[in-house]
């Protein structure tokens, strides 16, 4: 099969570049039939459905245990779930009953009584529980795999390195896929994978996601490029494309065999000066990957997520609880910043809020939004001090421009631990909280704000767009959009030495602290903790361990002197190329 | 037969994980064990059963147990509930 190279672009979501010929799945369900059965067929049906439940059991025990050796108790309990639904009764008992009554084929068995199980999930209230229903969904189809004798090991039998490529990819799929012979993954969706973007990353699978209509166009055994770093798909490679191609892919893997020996190394200068790293992550299960990267806890959830996963409608108290305590339990006894919703209305729910807002940007967002809806967010601040009983919780508020708004925060603190108090449930009073520096005027007020606060946390995207009052989206603009502006420098060095003097713990958590171009100045402003994207922080820590702190004073100095952020930039530069 | 009334206690409620460790109780007794809440009833050895009672904290449940080691069977989920599954507080 030969054909022109065509690159197709999707969304990169696990790093690093497979090379390797198509295997394609062209549909996630199975083509299942109702075929009537005469009856002294029924009992062989039986026995089909028994072996296929032992076949199953056996693969989902092999994958859990994969999971936990490889992944961690976290990840593993996915597949905890599978193995008991497997054998429950209201799924088993209802399959063998429905061939037995209705004289059925054991594949429609199958399809019906799964079908009839999620409807009564899709009923539940809570979206945890009705998020179960993947399991049975799971479940389900490795039975109808293992009747219709499609083993899953078969493609180990393929020869070579293949690329799975398919509309969409369970948790257990990826487990699987990344320990036989596929070395990419690329599917349609991108919506509902997050479980699935996980494990692929910490299996090292490149996995690129959201390439619509891309299981029409591959044919079995295409070759293909996978790049999990850029999001491309690249169909029929030529030959100089394959040798950059496995450039690229040597290094990555260089990379990669580094990481083990960095994480047990501590993030420390030459003259001895520990800066913390930490995670800034989106998903609670994400820990995992925290751990695996050497953090030293996490220095930003951002819980907008879990408000857009259930929007329109707000998560539950329950579920904001489950989501805080997992995170916290695991990380405990190191920190976990949760930062309060970070949106604003339109984004979070129909309740919420109705009226436009002509510049939401500068609008009713982040703790704004907060104080003006206690109703609704006294839902999100009782789960956070119930979930800080299970270890080191700390609070940060957004898009805080003034100290009264952190006030008025502990008040309402205040009043939903009453709340709490008649309802008779524990909860924590000993938490850190801490605002957001991120518009100018909180930045310019830093002394002051610092001594309303337990730590500081600067988000340097927000702060650059604010202070340098640029929208780094608006093509005609961005070229504004300079981290090294000496307005911005200048802030921070402000905040570092404000938290300094009013001993505040202070964190840099916006995308300047995962670059290792800008640590020495950071570390040279007194910046002592920063938060990154897990897989950014072994470089940051190989960085940090070339450093020396005396050095980096005289840097920070030199470059907040200098009078625009070109001139900062080539001041970095001639640092950089000194030995 | 044999039953006691108790309230979920544990901050999460009877979910996912909760369940879980519930079925695996259970699963120790030969004995029957049924969770009622509000009328409906649950095999408290079907973890999809315990999931579909959706039973929040604060829900008021009969645990009931039925065979030879009833006593016991009733005793570890009673145990197990009011320990909060192992959560902690």
């Amino acid at each position: 099969m030969t054909g022109a190279e065509e690159i197709r672009q999707g969304l990169g979501v696990s790093g690093g570049i497979g090379i390797g010929r198509v295997v394609c799945f062209r549909s996630r369900t199975h083509e299942v039939f109702r075929i009537p059965l005469q009856e002294h067929q029924v009992e062989g049906e039986i026995e089909r459905i028994r072996r296929a439940v032992g076949i199953a059991h056996d693969e989902i025990q092999a994958i859990r245990e994969r999971a936990r050796d490889e992944l961690g108790d976290e990840l593993a309990a996915i597949f905890e779930a599978h193995a008991l639904v497997l054998h429950d009764d209201l799924f088993l008992l209802r399959i063998e009953e429905r061939i037995r009554e209705k004289r059925i084929n054991a594949e429609w068995a199958v399809y019906r009584t799964a079908e009839e199980l999620e409807k009564r999930f899709a009923g539940l209230e809570s979206e945890n529980l009705r998020a179960r229903a993947e399991d049975l969904q799971d479940v389900s189809r490795y039975l109808l795999r293992s009747l219709q004798g499609i083993a899953h090991h078969e493609l180990s039998e393929v020869e070579g390195d293949v690329v799975i490529v398919a509309d969409d990819l369970t948790p257990s799929d990826a487990v699987r896929l990344g320990r036989q012979r596929a070395v990419g993954l690329v599917i349609e969706g991108g919506g509902q994978t997050s479980h699935t973007t996980i494990i692929a990353r910490s299996l090292h699978l490149p996995l690129v996601a959201g390439v619509s209509g891309i299981t029409q166009v591959v044919g079995d055994e295409d070759p293909v490029v996978v790049d999990g770093s850029a999001g491309t798909v690249t169909l029929h490679p030529g030959k100089e494309t394959l040798q950059r191609f496995r450039r690229r892919q040597r290094e990555f893997s260089i990379a990669i065999a580094s990481l083990e020996e960095t994480r047990a190394v501590p993030p420390v200068t030459l003259d001895g000066e520990r800066i913390e790293l930490m995670a800034n992550i989106d998903l609670p299960e994400e820990i995992d990957e925290a751990v695996r990267y050497g953090a030293s806890g996490v220095g930003l959830y951002r819980s907008e997520f879990l408000y857009i996963e259930r929007s329109p409608e707000l998560p539950t108290e329950e579920e904001h609880l489950e989501i805080y305590s997992r995170m916290i339990e695991a990380m405990a006894p190191e920190p976990v910043v949760i930062r309060t919703y970070d949106l604003g209305g339109r984004k979070l729910a129909r309740q919420v809020m109705e009226s436009e807002e002509d510049n939401p940007v500068l609008g009713l967002r982040g703790i704004r939004l907060t104080l003006a809806r206690p109703k609704i967010f006294e839902v999100q601040v009782r789960a956070l001090l119930r979930a800080g009983l299970k270890g080191n919780l700390w609070i940060l508020l957004p898009m805080v421009s003034a100290n009264d708004e952190v006030r008025r925060f502990r008040e309402f603190v205040t009043a939903v631990m009453k709340g709490l108090d008649e309802d008779g449930l524990e909860y924590s009073r000993d938490f850190k909280l801490g605002a957001m520096v991120e518009v100018p005027s909180a930045a310019i007020t830093a002394d002051l704000l610092a001594r309303e606060v337990d730590f500081l946390s600067i988000g340097t995207n927000d702060l650059i767009q604010y202070s340098l009052a640029v929208d780094r989206n608006n093509e005609h603009v961005s070229y504004l959009y300079r981290p090294l502006h000496p307005a911005i420098l200048r802030m921070i060095r402000f905040v570092v030495e404000s938290a300094r003097e009013a001993e505040t713990e202070l964190a840099i958590c916006g995308e300047m602290a995962s670059q290792t171009r800008y640590t020495p100045l950071l570390a040279g402003l007194g910046v002592r903790r920063l938060s990154m994207s897990p897989r950014t922080i072994p470089d940051v820590k190989g960085k940090i361990r070339t450093l020396e702190i005396p050095r980096l004073r005289e840097l920070a100095a030199e470059c907040t002197n200098l009078g625009s952020a070109d001139e900062v930039a080539r001041c970095l530069e001639s640092y950089e190329a000194e030995d | 037969m044999i039953e006691k009334k108790t309230r979920i206690i544990n901050a999460l409620g009877l979910h996912a994980r909760a369940a879980a460790k519930l079925v695996h109780t259970a699963g120790e007794f030969e004995s029957d064990v049924t969770l009622v809440r509000d009328g409906e009833e649950a095999d408290a050895k079907s973890i999809l059963g315990i999931l579909l009672l959706a039973a929040a904290q604060g829900s008021d449940v009969v645990v009931r147990a039925e065979g030879e080691d009833e006593q016991e069977a009733l005793g570890a989920v009673i145990d197990l509930i009011e320990d909060r599954f192992g959560e902690g507080a």
